[in-house]
C-alpha cells in the first residue's frame, strides 16, 4: 500500500505542467468572473449575480457562435469570426443584466442581494427555458462548428515539449485575458483617478458626492462592467473550455469568483492568485479522480471541493488574515 | 403630504400581488416571443395546477400541495431570519442538512412510525439550526456577514453531502463497476410520512407546513421572543438600548430559521423521495428566498406564495404538452422577485395613480 502511494505521489510530480495547465484553465472562468465581483463591489454595489450572468453569457455566446457558425460555414473569414461574435453576444448580453441590475439596486434603491438571487433564478430557469425553445434540446446545446478551444493561441517561439511548452498548451484567449486583466483592473483602481474615485463612492458615496463625484454614474458604469465581466467568464466555460452549453453551466462558478474575491481581500491581484489557488485544487482533484481513485478513499473527493469556500470562511473570520469589505457595500445611495 | 399609516399597509400588501401580476403578463409576452401559443400555455398552466376541473384534478392538486409545503416552509425560514435583520442565503445548505439528516435517520431508526416521523423531524430541525449557527458565530463573534458566510457554507455542506457522504460512506453499494452514483437506501416504511388520501398521494407534509405558519405566526406576533425578533430587526440599536439582548435573539432566530428549512428537506425525503438521491435539483435555498419576498415576509403571505408558486410548479409541467418548457416555472417566480426587489417602481406607480382615486373615494364618503 505504502510503495503505491509513493508511485502516486511521484506520477503526480510527473503530471506537474498538466496540472498547472487545468489550473490556468479552470482558474481563467473564475478570475474573469472575480474581475466583475471586485469592480462592482468596490463601488459599493454587492454583485451575488455573477453566477446568473455567466449563465446567460454562456447561452448568447454559444447560440450567436451557433448560428454564426452555420450561416457562413462557407466563408472562411466570416466562419473564423463567429466565436468572436460568441463573444460579443456574452459581452452584450452581460451588460443588458449589469444595466438592469444597476437599474433597479441604484436607480430604484432595491436591494442588491435579493435582486441578485433574483437574477440567478431567472437565468436558472430562463436559459433552460431558452435552451429548449430555440434547440430544442434539454440537456445540451449541439456544438458550435467553431468554439475558442479549437483555436487554441500557439505561441511559436516556445517549444511545445518544453515545461512552459506544456503549461501554456491548448490555453485559449481567455486565458490570456486572465492574466492580463487583473493588472489592468489593479492599475485603474489603484493608480487612476477614475479609480480612486470609484473607490471613495463604495467606501463614502456622501463624501464622494460632495466632491462632486456622480455616485450613480460611477455606480452604474462598475456594475455594467461587472455583468460584461462575468458575461465573458460564461463564454469562456462554453466556448473556451467546451464548445457547447450545459445545463448545468456555471454550476457555482459565480459562487466560488465571489469567494476568490474575498479572499483575495477585494484586490484585483489577491483575487487573481486566489482563482489560481482554488483552480489548483480543483485540477488536482480531477488528476486524482482520473489517475489514482484510491488515492480518494484517503482525502474524499468532497474535502477537496469544500476546502476553497472553507478556506474562505477562515479569511473572512480572521483567523487567516483578514477580509475587510468596501465600507458602503450593499447600501443604497440617497442623494441627500 | 403626509401618507397615513393604513395607506402604506395597504400599499405593502398590494406589491406582491402586483409583483405577480406583472410577471404573469411579462411571462405571457416572452412565450410569445419565442413563438409559444400563450393562450394555451396559460390554459394548461392553471389546468396543471389542478384548478380546472377535470379527470386528473385532484392528483394534481396533490403534487401542487406537494410542493407548496417544501415551498413554503424554504420561504419561512427565509422569513423569519428577514424577521430578524438577518439575511438567510444558506437555506440551501441547512435544507440539504436536513435532508441527508432524514435519509440517514429514516434507514437507522426502526421504531413506530408515531415515533419516528416526528422524532426524525426533530433531529432534522437541530441538526438544520446547528449548521446556520456557525453563520450566527461568524457574524456575532468575528464580524462576518451572513450573505457570505452562508453562502459559502452552502458549498461546503453541498460537496461535503453529495461528494463525500452520499457516495462514500452512505453510497448504496452498487454493481462492482457501475459508477454511476446512486444516491442513499431507500428510508424505513416508518421513517415514510403518512397518507391522508392515499388515492391521490396526498400526504401530511402540507398539515406540517401550515403547523410551521401557524407556529411562526404565533412565535412572531404572540410572543415576547417574537416581539424581540421583530425589535432587533426593525433597529439593532434601539433594541440593544431597550435591554434587549440582541446576540441571544439574532442565535435563536437563525436556528429556528436552519431548522425550518432542514425540515423541508427532511419532508422531501421522507414524502416524495425516500432516499437521499444521487444530485439534489439546486435551487431551493432560492426559492425560499423568492417565496419570502413574495409573500411580504408574513407567515401566511409566505404559505400563499408557496400555494401558488407550488401550484405553478406543477402546472409548468402540463404547459409542456404545448411545447413550453417547464422552466418557465422557475422564469415566473424570478420575475416576480425581481418586481419585488424593485418594488420602488411599484410603491411609485401605485401611489401616483392609486391615490388620487382613494383620495376622492374618502372624500365622497365625507
Amino acid at each position: 500500500m505504502f510503495r503505491e502511494e509513493v508511485l502516486a505521489i511521484s506520477v503526480l510530480y510527473e503530471m506537474l505542467p498538466t496540472l498547472l495547465n487545468f489550473t490556468l484553465a479552470f482558474g481563467a472562468v473564475t478570475a474573469i468572473a472575480a474581475m466583475g465581483g471586485v469592480i462592482a463591489e468596490r463601488s459599493g454595489v454587492i454583485n451575488i449575480a455573477l453566477e446568473g450572468i455567466m449563465r446567460i453569457g454562456a447561452f448568447t455566446s454559444v447560440t450567436a457562435a451557433y448560428f454564426w457558425g452555420y450561416h457562413f460555414s462557407n466563408d472562411p473569414i466570416f466562419f473564423e469570426l463567429s466565436p468572436w461574435i460568441g463573444l460579443l453576444a456574452a459581452i452584450l448580453g452581460g451588460a443588458l443584466v449589469g444595466l438592469l441590475h444597476a437599474y433597479i439596486c441604484v436607480t430604484w434603491k432595491g436591494n442588491q442581494i435579493v435582486n441578485g438571487v433574483a437574477i440567478n433564478i431567472f437565468s436558472y430557469g430562463g436559459m433552460t427555458y431558452l435552451l429548449m425553445q430555440i434547440f430544442g434540446t434539454a440537456g445540451h446545446s449541439p456544438p458550435v462548428p467553431l468554439a475558442f478551444a479549437n483555436r487554441p493561441i500557439v505561441i511559436p517561439w516556445i517549444d511545445p515539449y518544453s515545461f512552459l511548452g506544456k503549461v501554456l498548451w491548448q490555453q485559449t484567449v481567455f486565458t490570456y485575458i486572465a492574466l492580463v486583466l487583473p493588472i489592468l483592473l489593479y492599475l485603474f483602481l489603484f493608480e487612476t483617478t477614475w479609480g480612486l474615485r470609484l473607490r471613495a463612492v463604495g467606501e463614502h458615496p456622501r463624501a464622494a458626492d460632495t466632491l462632486g463625484i456622480n455616485v450613480f454614474k460611477s455606480r452604474y458604469f462598475a456594475v455594467i462592467v461587472s455583468g460584461v465581466l462575468a458575461g465573458i467568464a460564461g463564454a469562456n466555460i462554453s466556448l473556451g473550455i467546451s464548445n457547447l452549453f450545459t445545463i448545468h453551466v456555471p454550476a457555482g462558478g459565480g459562487f466560488i469568483a465571489l469567494a476568490a474575491m474575498i479572499f483575495g481581500k477585494w484586490n484585483p491581484l489577491g483575487a487573481l492568485g486566489a482563482s489560481f489557488f482554488f483552480a489548483f485544487f480543483r485540477a488536482l482533484e480531477v488528476a486524482i479522480a482520473v489517475s489514482f481513485p484510491a488515492l480518494l478513499a484517503y482525502i474524499p473527493r468532497g474535502v477537496f471541493l469544500a476546502t476553497p469556500y472553507l478556506l474562505t470562511i477562515l479569511v473572512l473570520a480572521g483567523f487567516v488574515g483578514r477580509a475587510v469589505p468596501p465600507q458602503a457595500i450593499g447600501q443604497p445611495y440617497e442623494k441627500g | 403630504m403626509i401618507i397615513p399609516r393604513l395607506e402604506e399597509k395597504k400599499i405593502d400588501f398590494l406589491v406582491p400581488f402586483v409583483a405577480v401580476l406583472t410577471a404573469l403578463v411579462f411571462g405571457f409576452i416572452l412565450i410569445i416571443l419565442t413563438g409559444g401559443d400563450a393562450f394555451k400555455g396559460y390554459q394548461n398552466l392553471f389546468a396543471g395546477m389542478g384548478l380546472w376541473p377535470d379527470r386528473a384534478q385532484l392528483f394534481r392538486l396533490a403534487r401542487s400541495l406537494e410542493n407548496a409545503s417544501v415551498l413554503a416552509l424554504t420561504g419561512l425560514s427565509v422569513a423569519l431570519a428577514f424577521r430578524c435583520g438577518l439575511f438567510n442565503i444558506g437555506v440551501e445548505g441547512q435544507f440539504l442538512v436536513g435532508a441527508i439528516s432524514a435519509a440517514y435517520f429514516g434507514i437507522l431508526l426502526d421504531l413506530p412510525s408515531f415515533i419516528t416521523i416526528p422524532l426524525i423531524l426533530v433531529i432534522s430541525f437541530i441538526h438544520g439550526g446547528l449548521w446556520a449557527s456557525i453563520a450566527t458565530y461568524l457574524k456575532l463573534k468575528r464580524g462576518v456577514h451572513e450573505v457570505i458566510s452562508t453562502i459559502m457554507l452552502n458549498w461546503v455542506a453541498l460537496n461535503l453531502i453529495e461528494n463525500y457522504l452520499v457516495v462514500g460512506p452512505l453510497r448504496v453499494p452498487a454493481d462492482p463497476g457501475v459508477v454511476v452514483p446512486t444516491g442513499t437506501h431507500t428510508i424505513n416504511a416508518t421513517a415514510q410520512l403518512w397518507s391522508i388520501i392515499p388515492a391521490i398521494g396526498l400526504k401530511v407534509d402540507i398539515i406540517i407546513a401550515l403547523l410551521a405558519t401557524i407556529a411562526i405566526y404565533l412565535l412572531l406576533f404572540r410572543t415576547s421572543l417574537g416581539y424581540e425578533i421583530r425589535a432587533v430587526g426593525y433597529n439593532q440599536e434601539a433594541s440593544r438600548y431597550s435591554g434587549i439582548n440582541v446576540d441571544r435573539t439574532m442565535f435563536i432566530a437563525m436556528f429556528i430559521s436552519g431548522g425550518l428549512a432542514a425540515i423541508s428537506g427532511a419532508v422531501l425525503v421522507m414524502s416524495v423521495l425516500h432516499s437521499y438521491p444521487a444530485v439534489f435539483r439546486p435551487g431551493y435555498g432560492f426559492d425560499g428566498i423568492a417565496m419570502a419576498l413574495v409573500g411580504n415576509t408574513t407567515p401566511f403571505g409566505v404559505l400563499s406564495a408557496g400555494l401558488f408558486f407550488g401550484g405553478v410548479r406543477q402546472g409548468a409541467a402540463m404547459m409542456q404538452l404545448v411545447g413550453i418548457h417547464k422552466s418557465f416555472a422557475d422564469i415566473l417566480q424570478a420575475l416576480a422577485v425581481i418586481f419585488v426587489a424593485a418594488q420602488g417602481i411599484i410603491r411609485y406607480l401605485l401611489i401616483k395613480y392609486a391615490k388620487p382615486i382613494t383620495a376622492t373615494a374618502v372624500a365622497e364618503d365625507v
